[in-house]
C-alpha cells in the first residue's frame, strides 16, 4: 500500500481550480516562455501520490506540508512562480528538479493549496500545553538546587 | 528454545539430543550422551522430538573428546573466578563451541550469576546491549562470542561502543586445533585482527596465569579514559585444561588507575581566559563519564553563568535540557572564549571564533587516543589552549581555580539573565513549532513524544535511545533533570543500535526501579530488533519501544532524491531501494511472536495516548512491550 493509499482522502478539502498567473516571482523563469504555455489546471487528488510517493516531497516537508524543513503551509506562491522556483531552485537546500513535468507540478501545488495551515491553539493541547508549564516552573525555580522534575 | 530448556537440571535439550544421536552412530561421544540419547526430549509444551532427518542435517562433528579424562577443575573455572573479580553482573551470550567450556563454567562453578547469561539472539546485539548497558550502569558488561564468525556479527556492535568511547568486555572463543569442516573457519591465526581497528587491547592469553593477567589489563585499559571496547581470545584447550593446584593460581587484585587530569598550569591558565571572559561558552562532548560529571559541569556552568551548547545531538549526561543555561546563549551571543570538553569535531567552531578574534579551549582525553584506521575525529583544530585529559577528572580543578580568581559576580549574573531569557524565548518558540501537524496523519514527532511525556510524568523515566532519528525532539520536549535521563546515541552512526541497547539500558534501569523508554527508527529495529526483544521476553526486562515508523531510510530518500534533482533526471524513480512498504511490515505483530506485548500500526494520533497508557502498564509490571506508530519522517 503506498503511503498516499493510508492517508486521507484530500478531496473535502480541496480547492480544486487553481488559477495560472503569468508572474515568475523573480525566480529566475522566463516570463515570456511561460505566458507561452497553455493554462494548467492542478488536481489535487493526483498531486497527493505524487507528494507522497513519486517524487518524495514529504521526506523533507512532512506529509502536511506541516512537519519538516521548511514548512510549507501556508505556501505563498502562485503556481507559476512554485513551478519555476521547484525547477528552478535557487537555494542550496533544495536542488532544482528540472525533470518534473509542470503539469505534475501543477499538481502537486494544488495538493499543497489543499493542505489546512494553521496549528491549533495551545489552549487545545493540553499534552503540549503541560509541557510548556512545566517548563516555566523549573524556570522559575531557578537558580535552586532542586531537580524540577518532568 | 529459550535458555531454560537448556538449564543443566532439565531433560537434554534438542542441540544436545542431535548431537549425542549423530556422534553416537559414530561413536565419537563419551558414554554419558548414550545415555542422553534414550532421555527424554524437552518436555515443554510446542517442542516436539527431531526426527532422524533432522539429527542429520543439523549434526555438527563435535572436536574428538571422546575418552578425554574427565576434569574435575577445568581452566575455565579459574577463568569465570577471575571474571568474578571484576564485577560482571551480565554476559551477553550466543552459544558456540569456541567458549563450550566456559559456557558451562559460567553456569555450574559460577552459578550463571555475577555474572548472569543473557541469552541474546546475534553477537551484534549482545555487543550494542552491553554498550548500552554500560553507559546507563556506569560499568561495562560483557559479551562472549563463537570465533570467526560471532566475532565478525559483534563487530558492529563493538565498532559502535569503540566510536562511542564506551568500554564493553568482549571476549572470543578460539579453537585451537578444529578438525571438523564446520569448526575449522572458527579459528584464526589472529584472532583480535578482526577487531583490532576499534578495540583498545586485545590479547590471546597463552596459559592461565596469562588469562587472569590479561583480563585485569583488559579490564583498566577499557575503562580508563578515553575509554572503549577490549577484546580477550581464549583458546579452547586453555578452557579444557586441568589445573594442578587452584591454591597456586591466584587471581590478580584489581587496581584501578586514576583517570588523566589536564596539567595544573594550564589548567590555571584556561580559568583565567574563562573568569576573565564577557561571553564565554561551553561546549560538551562526551563528557560524563560518571554522574559526578554531570554535577560538576552545572557547577561550572552556574559558577560562570555561561551558557552550555551540547550540539546537534548531545551526549549522554551532558547537561539537564530545560536549564536557564540549556543552549547557545542566543541569536545574539557571540562567545570571546569556548570551553570544548571531549569534543573531536571543533573546526568549524574555532574558525568562526578565530575569525572573530576570540579564543578556544579544548579539555579532552582525545588527545591521547592512538591512531587508527577508522577517522572518527574532524581535521586538525587550532585552538588557542589544548590541555590532554579527561575532561570529567579535569573539572573539579578548574573550577576551583576560577573560585581562586574570584570575579565580576554582578556582571556574571547579567549575563545569566540574559542568556536565560534567550533560553526561554527559544523553548517557547520550539512548543509553538511542535503544534503543527499536531493532529496529522502520520503522526508527527513532537505529537508523539509529547504524548510519551504526559505519560510517564510521574515516573522515574529514562530514554534508552538515541535521538538521531527523531529531530531532537526528546531533548526539547522531556526534562533531561537528572543524568540517567538519556542515554545517547550510538557514537558510530550505524544503524542497528537503537534497539538491542535500549534492552541493555532498561537491564540496567531495571535495577533501580526506572521505567525505561526507547524511540527507534523502523530501520534500526529491522537490523537486530526483533531478537533483541525477545531477549528483553525472556529475561524479563521492563521497556517501552516505541517504534518511529515512517517506512523508509528516511535520511537516504531525503539524499538520493536530491541527487536526482541535482542531476536532472530520474526524480520520480527515488524510493527506489530506499523506502519500507509495500508490504508495510507489521512491527507489533512481529514483537508479538517474540512474546512481547505490542499495539500498531497507531497512525491515528488521538489514539495515541491510550495506546503508552497500555503499554505502559505492562512495563510497570515488568515486562518489555511495543508500539508501532506510523508517523512524519522526522
Amino acid at each position: 500500500m503506498s503511503a498516499h493509499a493510508e492517508r486521507r482522502s484530500v478531496s473535502s478539502r480541496a480547492h480544486r481550480a487553481c488559477t495560472v498567473a503569468f508572474v515568475c516571482a523573480g525566480l529566475g523563469a522566463s516570463a515570456a516562455l511561460l505566458a507561452q504555455a497553455p493554462a494548467l489546471l492542478g488536481d489535487p487528488q493526483r498531486g497527493a501520490p505524487l507528494f507522497a510517493d513519486k517524487y518524495n516531497c514529504y521526506a523533507c516537508h512532512g506529509f502536511d506540508g506541516q512537519t519538516g524543513e521548511r514548512r510549507l503551509v501556508p505556501l505563498n506562491y502562485t503556481q507559476d512562480g512554485f513551478i519555476a522556483f521547484v525547477q528552478k531552485s535557487p537555494l542550496p537546500q533544495m536542488p532544482a528538479f528540472a525533470d518534473v513535468p509542470a503539469q505534475d507540478l501543477a499538481d502537486i501545488y494544488a495538493y499543497i493549496r489543499s493542505l489546512p495551515a494553521d496549528a491549533p491553539p495551545l489552549t487545545d493541547l493540553p499534552a503540549l500545553r503541560g509541557i510548556l508549564d512545566r517548563r516555566l516552573e523549573a524556570l522559575k525555580r531557578y537558580p535552586e538546587k532542586k531537580k524540577p522534575g518532568l | 528454545m529459550s535458555s531454560s530448556d537448556d538449564a543443566p537440571t532439565s531433560a537434554v535439550g534438542r542441540r544436545d539430543f542431535l548431537l549425542g544421536a549423530a556422534a553416537g552412530a559414530a561413536a565419537l561421544v563419551p558414554a554419558a550422551s548414550d545415555a542422553q540419547q534414550t532421555a527424554p526430549a524437552a518436555e515443554r509444551s510446542g517442542v516436539s522430538r527431531p526426527t532422524a532427518s533432522d539429527a542429520r542435517a543439523e549434526f555438527v562433528p563435535p572436536e574428538p573428546r571422546a575418552g578425554a579424562p574427565i576434569v574435575a577443575t577445568p581452566g575455565s573455572d579459574y577463568m569465570v573466578d577471575v571474571l568474578k573479580a571484576l564485577d560482571f553482573d551480565y554476559v551477553a551470550v550466543n552459544p558456540g563451541s569456541a567458549f563450550e567450556g566456559l559456557h558451562e563454567s559460567l553456569i555450574t562453578h559460577g552459578g550463571n550469576r555475577k555474572p548472569e547469561i543473557l541469552t541474546v539472539l546475534h553477537e551484534e546485539a549482545g555487543a550494542a546491549m552491553a554498550h548500552g548497558y554500560a553507559k546507563a550502569a556506569g560499568k561495562p558488561m560483557m559479551t562472549l562470542m563463537h570465533g570467526t564468525v560471532g566475532l565478525l556479527h559483534a563487530s558492529m556492535g563493538l565498532f559502535q561502543a569503540w566510536a562511542d568511547r564506551v568500554p564493553v568486555f568482549a571476549v572470543v572463543g578460539q579453537l585451537r586445533n578444529p578438525t571438523s569442516v564446520v569448526n575449522r573457519p572458527h579459528s584464526a591465526q589472529d584472532m583480535g585482527s578482526i577487531v583490532r581497528d576499534f578495540v583498545k587491547v586485545d590479547d590471546q592469553p597463552a596459559d592461565l596465569e596469562h588469562f587472569g593477567e590479561s583480563a585485569l589489563r583488559a579490564y583498566t585499559i577499557g575503562r580508563t579514559p578515553p575509554m572503549g571496547p577490549t577484546l580477550l581470545v581464549v583458546d579452547s584447550e586453555l578452557q579444557e585444561e586441568a589445573i594442578a593446584d587452584r591454591t597456586k593460581l591466584r587471581v590478580p587484585k584489581l587496581t584501578m588507575p586514576s583517570p588523566p587530569q589536564g596539567d595544573a598550569g594550564a589548567v590555571r591558565e584556561a580559568a583565567r581566559w574563562l573568569a576573565a571572559a564577557e561571553r564565554p561558552l561551553i561546549r560538551p562532548g562526551k563528557l560524563a563519564r560518571t554522574p559526578a560529571g554531570w554535577d560538576r559541569l552545572v557547577e561550572l556552568a552556574e559558577l560562570l553563568q555561561a551558557p552550555v551548547d551540547v550540539g546537534t545531538y548531545g551526549s549522554w549526561q551532558d547537561f539537564p535540557s530545560w536549564h536557564p543555561l540549556y543552549g547557545t546563549g542566543g541569536p545574539g551571543y557571540k562567545p570571546d572564549v569556548i570551553l570544548a570538553l571531549e569534543q573531536n569535531d571543533l573546526a568549524a567552531a574555532v574558525g568562526a571564533m578565530r575569525a572573530a578574534g576570540g579564543k578556544t579551549i579544548s579539555i579532552s582525553a582525545e588527545y591521547l587516543f592512538q591512531g587508527h584506521n577508522i577517522h572518527d575525529f574532524a581535521g586538525y583544530t587550532e585552538v588557542d589552549l589544548a590541555i590532554a585529559g579527561d575532561g570529567e577528572a579535569t573539572l573539579p580543578a578548574l573550577i576551583d581555580e576560577i573560585k581562586k580568581l574570584g570575579g565580576a559576580t554582578r556582571q556574571r549574573q547579567a549575563r545569566g539573565l540574559r542568556v536565560a531569557a534567550a533560553h526561554k524565548t527559544q523553548r517557547e518558540q520550539e512548543i509553538d513549532a511542535a503544534r503543527y501537524g499536531w493532529n496529522a496523519s502520520p503522526v508527527s514527532v513532537p505529537r508523539m513524544v509529547a504524548e510519551l511525556a504526559r505519560q510517564v510524568q510521574n515516573d522515574d523515566w529514562a530514554i534508552v535511545s538515541g535521538h538521531q532519528f527523531t529531530g531532537t525532539w526528546q531533548r526539547r520536549l522531556l526534562n533531561h533533570d537528572t543524568h540517567y535521563r538519556y542515554n545517547g546515541d550510538c557514537g558510530g552512526f550505524g544503524i542497528g543500535y537503537d534497539t538491542p541497547a535500549s534492552v541493555g539500558g532498561a537491564l540496567a534501569h531495571r535495577a533501580h526501579g526506572r521505567l525505561a523508554v526507547g524511540i527507534v527508527g523502523d530501520g534500526d529495529f529491522n537490523f537486530v530488533g526483533p531478537g533483541a526483544l525477545w531477549t528483553a521476553a525472556h529475561h524479563k526486562i521492563p521497556l517501552l519501544l516505541v517504534i518511529h515508523n515512517n517506512r523508509a531510510y528516511h535520511a537516504e530518500v531525503m539524499l538520493v532524491q536530491r541527487t536526482a534533482g541535482r542531476r536532472g533526471r530520474g526524480s520520480g524513480q527515488m524510493d527506489i531501494g530506499t523506502v519500507i512498504r509495500e508490504p508495510a511490515p507489521d512491527y507489533a505483530k512481529i514483537a508479538q511472536g517474540y512474546g512481547v506485548y505490542a499495539e500498531g500500526p497507531i497512525s491515528d494520533p488521538g489514539a495515541l495516548g491510550p495506546a503508552f497508557e497500555r503499554a505502559l502498564a505492562r512495563v510497570r509490571a515488568g515486562e518489555p512491550a511495543l508500539v508501532d506508530v506510523v508517523s512524519q519522517p522526522r
